[in-house]
C-alpha cells in the first residue's frame, strides 16, 4: 500500500536535506541529497485503465505537463503500435515541446534579467498556444497525432515575438558564457568532476534533439556509450539499481550498476551531440573551446537560444497550417480502440501483456514513461523515470566534493550552487541563491570499520 | 516524481517582493509571487519552497485538484 500523502507535504514540503556519512577517521565517505520525501506514484496507477495514465500523471506533477503529456502519450503508441505520426503533427508536438523547454528555461532566469525572462516566456506561451495548448495542461497530442493543426491567427501572433526572443536570448546565452569564463573554470570545476556518462536524445544521425527518437550516451572523454538507441531497447539501455525507490540510481546497463552513472539535462545535452541550430550551435562550440563546459546557468541559456531558435523555425513552416493532424488509419480508430472496453486485441504484444516506452528531453532533461499493461488495457506496473532521479548520483558526487572540500564557511553557499547546478525538480531549485535554507545533516551514520 | 498541488491566492501585498496569502488545510500561509507577476487575487498558483511557481487557469486547476482527490489526497 502506498503511503498517504497530505496536502501540507506538497505545497509545504521539508527542508531541503544534505545526508552526509564520514568513516571513522572522519573523512567524507558519501554525501547525498535527500530524495525520501519524494514520493513515487507510479503504485497508484496499477489497475488504472493505462490510457488515463498521462493525464493523471501530468495533473499531479503540474510542474512539467507538457514533458508529461508528451512521453506518455508517445509511450501509449508504443503500447499499442501506433506508426509514425504524420509530419505536421510531429511538428506540432514539436513545437509544443520546444516552447514548454523554453518556459522553464525563462522561469530560471527571473532573478538575473528580468524583462529577458518575461520575453521568453512572452514566446513561449504564444507558441504554445499555436500548438492547440492555450492553458497550463495541454491538450495537443493524441494518439496517432495531434487535436488539431495551427490557427494562422495563433501563428501570427507568436511569430511577431520571434525576433525580440530570438535577440534577447542571444544576448542572455553570450552573457552567461562570458559570466562562465570570468570565473576562471572554478564555477564549472564542480560540474566538471563528474566521471559518468551524458545523455541525450538526438536525431537519427546524432544530432540533439529534445523530441528526437534516439537516445546518446557519452563517455566523459567523449566517447559514444550508447550510439543512437532506440525506444524499444528500453530495457536493455537504463535499468534502476533501486526498483521502485525515491532515490532508484539508474544505470546504463551496458556499464553495469558501480560504473554505469549518467547524468541528464543542459550540460548533457551539449555533451551528448551538436546542436542543429546555427546560433546556438556556435555559442555552443564557444562553450566548449572555453572551458566553460561545467557552467550549468551556461548550459540553460545556450539550450534556451536553442529552443527559441527551433521555436521560430517551425513557426515559419507552412506544414503546421495544412497537412494531417491525425493519421485516419490509425489515429482515430487508435483512440476508439484506447477508449473503448477492453479489447483484447488492441495491445501490440501477443502475450498475455505489453510494454510502452515513451521518452522526452525537457529542461531538466530526459524524462521517460513505461507501462505494462494487460490485454483489458489495465496498468500492470508503470515507471516514471525523471531527470532528478536520474541525476541523483550526479548531485551527490557534486555534495560530497562539496562537503569534503569546502571551509565551512563556504559549505552553506557552495552546496546551494551544487543543486542549482543538477536542478533537482524539487521545492528547493526554485529559491534564489542564499535562500534555499538546506540543511546539512553531516551526523547521520558513521561507517564502521 | 514532484507533486504539486495547487492553491488560491487569497490576498497580495505590493513592494519590491510581491507575497500572497494562500490557504491550505486549516492554516494560512504566504508565498512569494515573484516568479509569475501576472498573478492576481483568486488565481490558482503551484507553490515551491515558498516561492508560487506557476499559475494554473481556473480549468487545469480544477482538473489537478480532481486527480489529487481522485488519488485520496486533500
Amino acid at each position: 500500500m502506498a503511503e498517504r500523502v497530505t496536502v501540507g507535504q506538497i505545497v509545504d514540503a521539508a527542508p531541503a536535506r544534505v545526508l552526509v556519512t564520514r568513516d571513522q577517521q572522519g573523512k567524507v565517505a558519501d554525501a547525498r541529497f535527500d530524495l525520501s520525501g519524494l514520493p513515487r506514484v507510479e503504485a497508484l496507477l496499477v489497475g488504472r485503465p493505462v490510457a488515463e495514465v498521462p493525464a493523471l500523471v501530468e495533473r499531479l506533477c503540474s510542474i512539467c505537463p507538457v514533458a508529461h503529456h508528451l512521453a506518455g502519450v508517445r509511450a501509449l503508441e508504443s503500447l499499442y503500435g501506433f506508426g509514425p505520426i504524420p509530419e505536421s503533427a510531429d511538428l506540432i508536438r514539436r513545437l509544443l515541446h520546444y516552447a514548454s523547454v523554453l518556459s522553464i528555461h525563462a522561469q530560471a532566469m527571473i532573478w538575473q534579467d528580468r524583462q529577458a525572462a518575461l520575453t521568453l516566456r512572452g514566446l513561449a506561451k504564444a507558441a504554445m498556444v499555436t500548438a492547440g495548448s492555450p492553458l497550463h495542461f495541454p491538450h495537443t497530442a493524441v494518439l496517432g497525432g495531434v487535436h488539431a493543426l495551427a490557427e494562422p491567427e495563433h501563428r501570427r501572433a507568436a511569430l511577431a515575438l520571434v525576433d525580440e526572443a530570438t535577440s534577447t536570448a542571444t544576448r542572455v546565452a553570450a552573457e552567461a558564457l562570458h559570466a562562465a569564463q570570468a570565473h576562471g573554470g572554478g564555477h564549472g570545476a564542480l560540474t566538471d568532476a563528474f566521471t559518468g556518462a551524458n545523455v541525450a536524445l538526438t536525431d537519427t544521425s546524432g544530432t540533439v534533439d529534445l523530441f528526437g527518437t534516439h537516445l546518446t550516451a557519452v563517455s566523459d572523454d567523449g566517447l559514444k556509450v550508447i550510439d543512437g538507441a532506440t525506444v524499444d531497447q528500453w530495457d536493455e539501455l537504463i535499468a534502476e539499481a533501486h526498483p521502485g525507490s525515491s532515490a532508484p540510481r539508474p544505470y546504463l546497463v551496458a556499464c553495469g550498476s558501480d560504473t554505469g552513472s549518467y547524468r541528464v539535462g543542459p550540460i548533457a545535452q551539449l555533451r551528448a551531440g551538436q546542436l542543429p541550430t546555427p546560433e546556438a550551435a556556435a555559442v555552443q562550440d564557444a562553450w566548449r573551446s572555453r572551458r566553460t563546459e561545467g557552467s550549468a546557468p551556461a548550459a540553460r541559456a545556450i539550450m534556451a537560444l536553442h529552443c527559441v531558435e527551433v521555436v521560430a523555425e517551425i513557426l515559419q513552416d507552412p506544414r503546421i497550417l495544412i497537412g494531417t493532424a491525425v493519421d485516419p488509419s490509425q489515429g482515430l480508430a487508435g483512440h476508439a480502440r484506447m477508449t473503448g472496453p477492453g479489447d483484447s486485441a488492441v495491445l501490440s504484444g501477443s502475450e498475455a501483456h505489453s510494454v510502452g516506452v515513451g521518452w522526452v528531453d525537457g529542461a531538466r532533461g530526459l524524462l521517460v514513461h513505461r507501462y505494462d499493461a494487460d490485454t483489458a488495457g489495465q496498468v500492470l506496473s508503470a515507471t516514471i523515470l525523471t531527470p532528478t532521479a536520474q541525476n541523483e548520483r550526479w548531485l551527490g558526487d557534486m555534495l560530497q566534493t562539496v562537503v569534503d572540500q569546502a571551509t565551512p564557511a563556504e559549505v552553506g553557499s557552495r552546496v546551494e550552487q551544487a543543486i542549482h547546478d543538477a536542478d533537482p525538480c524539487l521545492p528547493c531549485s526554485s529559491a534564489p541563491a542564499g535562500a534555499m535554507n538546506v540543511i546539512v545533516d553531516d551526523s547521520v551514520t558513521t561507517e564502521s570499520e | 516524481m514532484c507533486l504539486s498541488y495547487p492553491v488560491r491566492i487569497l490576498e497580495m501585498t505590493d513592494g519590491p517582493l510581491p507575497m500572497g496569502r494562500i490557504n491550505y488545510g486549516a492554516e494560512d500561509s504566504w508565498c512569494a509571487l515573484a516568479y509569475v507577476p501576472e498573478a492576481t487575487v483568486g488565481d490558482h498558483v503551484i507553490v515551491q519552497n515558498g516561492f508560487a511557481i506557476q499559475v494554473l487557469d481556473e480549468q487545469s486547476a480544477s482538473e489537478s485538484l480532481a486527480a489529487f482527490a481522485e488519488l485520496g489526497v486533500g
